[in-house]
């Protein structure tokens, strides 16, 4: 059985080494919500594969497969079983404690920050839901939770208009119907336990920007896509001085580019939403999103097989 | 809390009731709102002859720019608490995202 817990090692390293190209993969944008979907199951797979190596290391001793070693318990065991039940139980309570520490943490700020929200902002007079807050740095965000808050700043409300602002808050109301805190939370508990860890750094960014872009997708159902881009390039970029935008004879060379709507690849997430919003790139064909969704079924049943497949 | 930010000294419970006249709140709910304010670390309470008076620990303003720094990120633990819009970006990519903002509406761009 030491063989199925090898097997099971290299798995989760092929998984691993999968992840870097899942980063920034390109048809990522042009499905967000099947490429988070991907992510979450590489996210379980990773920890089960993990506690499956130290778990099937600890029954190796015991008997042929998973089911006749948990028979046969209790059994002498060596000491090395000893000390992969033990990392086993650790690696367990480190998973479930750094996903339940990072909620408990996150809702108690939302809680504090709800309080103090509720207390100085004043609602928008004609978007009731909204809590505007006397800052004259734009910026506008969502309190997830059981009781969510969105709020804005008065500096957000200086530089967009009525129209931007809809969409604003439409992109943020689509934050708080699906849940994305929920989405992200195992990949900021994941950075707060690994932070070192330049895959799990690279993970938690993509899924961050992923729901980003989920976000003003939903946004884009109900407004025009340049509206939610201007709104963010109004918000993200300060708003541009009169005058300032450049013509096109003055631009250096390749700043105008083919559509006027593409930017550089690689810069910030920003950037990239501009871009996706401007110039919307096509949805993935029916087959390349079942290729997807295959992909996550068959990354999420790993850990399923690990433990299954007949160890000789 | 408007009230005890607009008053110039600390106040008392009687006090904001007063203030507060015009929406009917009862003595002691006052106090109770009072009492958990200052649990919260919004109020200081400090004890005259007979009643307790409260005054506001740091001003509206401190509290909204404690705020604005907590969803900035600046206290460190934004990821998980709120989801921000759009952070704010350099100035050069500001400049790119003005550049492709305004390039729909330029005939020549």
């Amino acid at each position: 059985m030491l063989l199925a817990a090898g097997l099971q090692a290299a798995v989760l390293a092929l998984l691993l080494a999968l992840v870097p190209r899942l980063t920034g993969a390109r048809w990522a944008s042009r499905a967000p919500a099947s490429a988070l979907l991907l992510w979450q199951a590489v996210g379980l797979a990773g920890g089960l594969l993990a506690v499956e190596v130290a778990a099937t290391t600890a029954l190796a001793p015991a008997g042929e497969d998973h089911l006749a070693a948990l028979r046969a318990l209790p059994t002498p065991l060596p000491w090395w079983a000893w000390v992969a039940a033990a990392a086993c139980l650790a690696l367990v309570t480190r998973l479930v404690g750094v996903v339940v520490t990072a909620g408990v943490r996150a809702a108690r700020l939302r809680r504090r920050h709800r309080m103090l929200v509720d207390l100085v902002a004043r609602r928008h007079p004609l978007l009731r839901e909204t809590s505007v807050v006397d800052h004259d740095v734009p910026l506008a965000y969502c309190l997830p939770g059981l009781h969510p808050r969105v709020v804005v700043s008065r500096g957000v409300l200086t530089v967009l208009d009525e129209e931007e602002l809809r969409a604003v808050l439409d992109h943020e109301l689509a934050h708080l119907v699906q849940r994305h805190d929920l989405v992200v939370l195992p990949f900021v508990a994941l950075g707060a336990t690994l932070p070192w860890l330049p895959v799990v750094r690279r993970a938690g960014r993509e899924v961050a920007l992923l729901v980003e872009m989920l976000a003003d997708d939903r946004a884009a159902r109900r407004h025009d896509r340049t509206v939610l881009a201007s709104a963010l390039g109004k918000v993200a970029g300060g708003p541009a001085p009169a005058g300032s935008l450049p013509a096109a004879g003055s631009l250096p060379a390749g700043g105008s580019l083919p559509g006027g709507g593409s930017l550089p690849a690689g810069g910030s997430g920003v950037l990239l939403r501009t871009a996706r919003l401007l110039d919307p790139p096509a949805p993935l064909r029916p087959a390349e999103l079942a290729l997807v969704l295959a992909l996550a079924a068959g990354v999420a049943l790993l850990p399923v097989l690990g433990v299954l497949a007949p160890l000789a | 809390m408007h009230v005890v930010w607009s008053a110039t000294a600390p106040v008392t419970a009687r006090e904001v009731t007063d203030a507060l006249a015009s929406r009917g709140l009862a003595y002691t709910t006052c106090l109770t709102v009072l009492g958990r304010l200052e649990r919260k670390g919004l109020l200081v309470r400090t004890r005259d002859a007979r009643a307790h008076s409260y005054a506001a620990v740091g001003s509206r303003e401190d509290l909204v720019a404690g705020l604005m720094q907590q969803a900035l990120g600046q206290a460190g633990d934004r990821e998980a608490a709120l989801q921000l819009f759009a952070r704010s970006v350099s100035p050069e990519e500001a400049e790119a995202l003005r550049r492709a903002l305004a390039g729909p509406a330029d005939p020549t761009g």
